[in-house]
């Protein structure tokens, strides 16, 4: 009589006998293995070229695609993203601004608090600040703001931003930052780029770019780990004689304000233009928090036009212009350089300054619109 | 069972091949294209 195996004897046979075939499998290459992974990697282009849309992206954790913790434009294209999908809103408020505000305003949820609390309702708050951001980015990411939105949007700006030359609103047509792009951001692109990037209308096609150039070995990392963690990137004060050389850059890029201030201008009001068209918001024009020291390397008479010419440009088009710079009482000391505060103090009061007045202009523009 | 194993393994094989050749790929044309994160200096 043949001895039958014990249930302890098969299994670990079986499994051998897997593992072994598992191994041969993984490690032996064959034609048709080849053929297989080319076919696989075509199904992943389709499926790219197919799925990948903004609508679907914008409920993607977007900390996988950021390499490193400044890469603020991964932050805002995504969120962008979030503000198309969530549609129109019964109230909302839209902040864009560069580094300044985003190093100045630090708790978007106390802003949000504050705004609620004072009109009786939740309003969400969208933070669309991204360090260096240009012109064109910016009204490219006001585009994403939906037919019918009612609320509140608040532009960030300042003489660096009137002064950005056409050359230097162009660089984003060749190496482009934002993971989309808009009818506004296209039709101002092709104003002042000598060649537009490719546009098919297929999401990844246009902008394939943005994520060839994060595939790396941090990419992959995260994939495996996790996304980078939440992370405030913190800046360095600069040092005396980079505060020289940094002075004397300052200096010759203002020089390019009175040239450009209306032509930069213009940008913003064709956006404004075709906001009102679709929309309710109110616009807020809010100056640039800037460092005293970098204001004294201007004369007081050129700060004085700008501040004339920001008010001017609001009476004649409708948009509130706020200064909170002197009410949150920056010092120079506040500053690591010419915009960028590091003082919790001050990044707490002003952040309250500016959701106080923020929520006064919700609260009126919310009575206004009631019957 | 061990042919089993073979099947699984050949499929592993190429879907993760698969994969990083897409990956590869898309990094390679970035690479040619000129690609780079455009990080603006500032001041």
């Amino acid at each position: 009589m043949v001895e039958q195996p014990s249930d302890n004897q098969i299994r670990p046979t079986a499994l051998r006998l897997f593992c072994t075939g598992l191994w041969e499998g993984v490690t032996q290459t064959s034609a048709g293995a080849c053929v297989g992974v080319v076919v696989v990697a075509g199904l992943w282009l389709t499926a790219c070229l197919l799925f990948v849309t903004p609508n679907r992206l914008a409920g993607v954790d977007y900390r996988y695609w950021m390499t490193v913790h400044a890469d603020h434009q991964t932050e805002v294209s995504f969120r962008a993203m979030r503000l198309a999908q969530a549609g129109p809103q019964s109230f909302a408020v839209v902040v864009f601004g560069d580094s300044a505000t985003r190093d100045l305003i630090t708790d978007w949820a106390a802003v949000e608090a504050t705004v609620s609390k004072r009109v009786g309702r939740a309003v969400s708050v969208y933070d669309l600040s991204a360090k260096g951001m240009n012109l064109i980015e910016m009204v490219g990411l006001m585009d994403l703001i939906d037919d019918g939105f009612n609320g509140i949007v608040v532009l960030q700006i300042g003489q660096f931003h009137l002064s950005q030359t056409e050359q230097e609103l162009a660089e984003i047509a060749e190496l482009p930052r934002l993971a989309l792009d808009t009818p506004v951001y296209n039709d101002e692109l092709a104003r002042v780029a000598r060649a537009m990037p490719l546009r098919t209308g297929n999401y990844f096609v246009d902008h394939w770019r943005y994520y060839a150039h994060r595939v790396n070995h941090k990419f992959m990392k995260q994939l495996l780990l996790g996304p980078i963690p939440e992370h405030f990137d913190p800046r360095q004060p600069l040092s005396e004689a980079k505060w020289k050389k940094e002075s004397e850059k300052i200096t010759a890029y203002l020089a390019n304000y009175k040239d450009q201030r209306d032509r930069n201008r213009a940008i913003l009001d064709r956006m404004f233009e075709r906001l009102r068209s679709r929309s309710h918001a109110e616009v807020v024009l809010l100056e640039l928090p800037e460092n005293p020291n970098a204001l004294r390397l201007r004369s007081a008479e050129m700060i004085q036009d700008h501040r004339r010419y920001l008010q001017q440009w609001g009476e004649l088009q409708g948009l509130h212009y706020w200064n909170l710079n002197e009410d949150a009482g920056l010092a120079p000391d506040h500053f690591l350089d010419y915009v960028h505060v590091d003082n919790a103090e001050v990044e707490s009061r002003y952040t309250d300054l500016f959701a106080d007045r923020l929520a006064g202009l919700a609260a009126s523009t919310l009575e206004k619109d009631t019957p | 069972m061990r042919r089993f194993g073979t099947v699984v393994g050949v499929a592993l094989q190429i879907a993760v091949m698969g994969s990083l050749l897409f990956l590869a790929l898309l990094r390679l044309a970035g690479l040619v294209g000129g690609s780079r994160v455009f990080q603006y200096e500032g001041f």
